[in-house]
Order: structure tokens, then C-alpha cells, then sequence
């Protein structure tokens, strides 16, 4: 729940709490997907999925837990949750990448999201980070798109 | 000698150009301009201007029914622009206002539901907030509550407080409802509420030519006269009154050192002169004619200049060109 320091006025309450706190994504997990529970091992892929890998030297956050793919994204390849909270993990993968070789297209950070593309190969990927359960965030690994 | 100047650098424009905006269209309407200083920050993502969960609206006009983020263009139920920023990069106030409210006491990058911001009331009715700034602590507020400020001038340092995933300024335009009787977003690219289209940093220029692009050769203690014209590339218009913000082309290397080649025209001894014109809107060019006397020794030298809008400002002296003249004092005496 969005809790206010100090007293500010009505403007501000609306500003904040209406588009930074409720819309922004506080705790509550954007985009919404299935089970947030981690799981010791690689879920099975899902079909569309089945023919993608990481990409070589793909940097991992410490203690990121990896989680099952929900259905219907096929365009989503791996994804995890960290207990690093907020712009952690896009810190994170703004030096990694670059240190393992990725070169970076662009880079979308937000209130709600944080985005970093880069190529792999030729090919474009996608870093996403968002808010997900119990303040954690969630890291995902795609191929690009719009 | 290699005199580099009239550098554009314009990222900003390039990723609009890029997305099918049609760029350089200026209004001149001395509106709203961008609310930083760099114009190599690009967008990442604007108002989602329909309410709706996992439809959005994004400031092309273009809909997406699937909640998820568009780099460049929005995610769902935003309701700022985001721009990415480095730490504690200054923030500008996009338009002239007074200050109505002020938080810093967040940690720089604390992450939470509430961070630091600036909220600004505007004399159209609207106000702007800048969100996720730096810790007061840290430079992050850099203006008081009730204070008056001028558009461009700097209010304080972005940072990642409050729900922010990565380092970033949000930019909020707010309307008040008389339906709703409340303030509520409203989307300033879509409205394009801009003093240009696309918005503009408040304070830039481009060398164009001056009266002698080559080396002034001036006779011990004769006094010759010079100009140089600027266009105006960033998004305020410029003044040469007003106690503050006036524009004026004054010493640099270091800033405002006191010249030695200063005339009897020059308002300061570091400021040859103020802009000639009495405005020049957005996209328009601006003259500067000055004095420059031979007072030194014989000999060559260079003097560098930067235009200031004073009280402000410094203009960026590398997008200016990194502009100078090379003067030489002959002994030839008046």
C-alpha cells in the first residue's frame, strides 16, 4: 500500500499515488503472468520456445531465481525474478552486457518498467524488468519486438 | 586555422524522425520545452492515454491491446514521459511557474511507492511534476517551496526514488478537471504543448557566420567592431531585457573571465554584449555585435565566447561550435 511520508496536497496525491504508485506497478505484478513461485530446476519450454537457448555468455543476476515461462508469449525466452529491488538489476545488465560482449541498442528505463535492447549476433534482444511479487523484480529475457 | 563551430547535435530529433514525426516544425508559442539540458535524451515512454488495464493509447495515436511496454512509446497506464537520465543529471522547469511543492527527503535511488519530485504551478492553470529525483541531500531539489522560477532554469538533479526501475526522469503535465475537480495527466506530446515540434531543450544555438571568420588583426588601442549570428536551435525564445534570461554572448575559457579586449560597449567586462535583436524566436538567428579594443601587448591571441542566458544558463560551448576569435594586436598604434 502507498504509504505518504509528510502531507502533501490533493494534486500531488493524485499525481503520485494515482500514477506512480497504483499505475507505476507498485507490488503488484506487471504484466501480469502465471505462477510466481520459483522453481529449483529449467520448467520444460514451452513449444514455440523449445529451439531457443540463452544467448552464449548471457549474464545472470546473482540470486535471480529462475521461473517457469508462462503460455501464449512465445516470444519470451527465459525469465526471472530478483529479490534485488528496483533499478538493481537494469544497473546490472546496463554493465554486464557490455562486459560480456553485447553491444546495446537502447535503453528505456521507467517508472513501471525498465527496457534494454541489445544484439546478439546479429539479432535483437530484449532485457525487460518490472515490478513483480513480494517487491521482487522480475527479469525477462525476449526477443525483440515493438 | 581550424576553427571547428556551427556542430548539431540532434539525437533527439533523429529518434522522432526515425518513428515517422515529421521534425523542425516550430510554433514558436514560448510554451512548454524539455525539462533537461541534454538534447541527446531520447524518450522512452509516454502517456498511455486510455484508461483502460492493458490497452493503451500512446502519443502517435497508435493503440496496443497488449499491456505490455513499446519502447519509445508507452506502457500501460503511465501517465508521464519518461525520459533516461544518469544520476543526478539537472532537471529544467519546462515552463515559468512557482513552486507549490517539494519532497527530497528519499534516498537518491530509494525504492518504494513514494520518491522525491518538484511540482510546479504554471500561469495557464496546468502544473508539471518531476518525478524520481535525487535525495535533497544529493542535489536533488534544488528550489523551495513558494519560490518563482523561469523556464529553463535548473530545479534540481533526477534520480531512481520511489517506483523506478531505471534511472530515469518522469515528466508530468497536469490539467485541472473541472469534471473530475481534481488535477489530472494530460499527455504533452500528443497535445503537443511545445514551444517547437518536437519539444525542445530550453537553451541552444548553431554558429552561422560572423563579420570575419578569419583572424581579427587590431592596432594597439584601436577599438574594431565584430558580430557573430547564432540560430536559436533550442525551444525558449530569446531576450535581450529582463533582469533575468536575457541572452548575452560573454567571455568563456575560463566563464566569464574579465576580457582584455573588452570595449566601452560592453555591459560587463566579461559580456561583450547582449543579443542585438530585442527577440528571436525558435529556429530564427540572432545577431551579436560587439567591441573588440587592442589594449593588450602586441601579439596573438585567442579569446573564447559563450552565450549566457543570464542568471540561468551557460549555453552547451560544444554545440555552439567551441567558438573563438583569433585576434592579433599589431604595433601600429592609433
Amino acid at each position: 500500500m502507498c504509504m505518504s511520508r509528510r502531507s502533501i496536497p490533493l494534486t500531488v496525491a493524485v499525481a503520485v499515488l494515482a500514477g506512480a504508485c497504483a499505475l507505476e506497478g507498485s507490488a503488484t505484478p506487471w504484466p501480469p503472468h502465471g505462477s510466481r513461485a520459483p522453481v529449483p530446476s529449467v520448467p520444460q519450454p514451452q513449444p514455440s520456445q523449445e529451439n531457443r537457448t540463452l544467448p552464449s555468455g548471457f549474464p545472470v543476476l546473482e540470486g535471480a531465481v529462475r521461473m517457469p515461462l508462462p503460455p501464449g508469449d512465445p516470444g519470451l525466452i527465459a525469465l526471472w525474478e530478483s529479490a534485488l529491488a528496483g533499478s538493481g538489476p537494469y544497473v546490472f545488465y546496463m554493465a554486464a552486457l557490455p562486459a560480456a560482449g553485447y553491444e546495446i541498442l537502447g535503453v528505456y528505463p521507467g517508472g513501471g518498467v525498465a527496457l534494454i535492447r541489445f544484439r546478439v549476433q546479429g539479432e535483437i534482444w530484449q532485457v525487460v524488468m518490472h515490478g513483480a511479487a513480494d517487491g521482487n523484480v522480475a527479469i525477462e529475457l525476449r526477443l525483440d519486438r515493438p | 586555422m581550424t576553427r571547428a563551430r556551427g556542430r548539431l547535435v540532434a539525437a533527439a530529433l533523429l529518434q522522432l524522425a526515425s518513428l515517422g514525426v515529421s521534425v523542425g516544425s516550430a510554433l514558436a508559442t514560448d510554451d512548454y520545452t524539455l525539462p533537461f539540458y541534454n538534447p541527446a535524451v531520447t524518450l522512452s515512454y509516454g502517456v498511455d492515454r486510455d484508461p483502460a488495464l492493458n490497452r493503451q493509447l500512446d502519443w502517435t495515436g497508435q493503440v496496443w491491446n497488449d499491456g505490455q511496454p513499446h519502447y519509445g512509446r508507452v506502457y500501460d497506464q503511465h501517465t508521464g514521459v519518461d525520459y533516461p537520465m544518469a544520476l543526478r543529471s539537472e532537471v529544467a522547469v519546462a515552463k515559468d511557474g512557482t513552486i507549490v511543492d517539494v519532497e527530497g527527503g528519499f534516498g537518491t535511488t530509494q525504492f518504494g511507492s513514494f520518491g522525491n519530485f518538484v511540482l510546479v504551478q504554471h500561469g495557464d492553470g496546468r502544473q508539471t511534476l518531476y518525478y524520481h529525483l535525487a535525495s535533497a541531500a544529493d542535489g536533488g531539489i534544488g528550489v523551495a517551496e513558494g519560490a518563482s522560477v523561469l523556464a529553463g532554469q535548473a530545479i534540481g538533479r533526477s534520480g531512481c526514488s520511489g517506483l523506478c526501475y531505471g534511472a530515469h526522469l518522469h515528466f508530468e503535465l497536469l490539467t485541472w478537471s473541472s469534471t473530475a475537480m481534481k488535477f489530472v495527466p494530460s499527455d504533452p506530446l500528443a497535445e503537443r504543448r511545445w514551444t517547437t515540434w518536437p519539444g525542445r531543450i530550453p537553451f541552444d544555438a548553431a554558429y552561422v557566420r560572423e563579420s570575419n571568420g578569419g583572424t581579427e588583426v587590431i592596432r594597439r588601442g584601436a577599438t574594431i567592431t565584430h558580430w557573430v549570428e547564432f540560430r536559436n536551435t533550442g525551444g525558449r525564445t530569446w531576450r535581450n531585457t529582463g533582469a533575468v534570461g536575457r541572452i548575452g554572448l560573454a567571455t568563456w575559457n575560463p566563464a566569464a573571465h574579465v576580457s582584455i579586449f573588452r570595449a566601452a560597449d560592453w555591459p560587463y567586462g566579461w559580456m561583450a554584449t547582449l543579443l542585438d535583436a530585442s527577440t528571436v524566436l525558435p529556429d530564427g538567428v540572432g545577431r551579436f555585435t560587439f567591441g573588440l579594443r587592442g589594449s593588450p601587448a602586441p601579439g596573438s591571441y585567442t579569446e573564447a565566447f559563450n552565450l549566457q542566458a543570464q542568471g540561468l544558463r551557460w549555453f552547451d560551448y560544444r554545440r555552439l561550435g567551441n567558438y573563438y576569435i583569433p585576434i592579433v594586436i599589431s604595433n601600429l598604434t592609433e
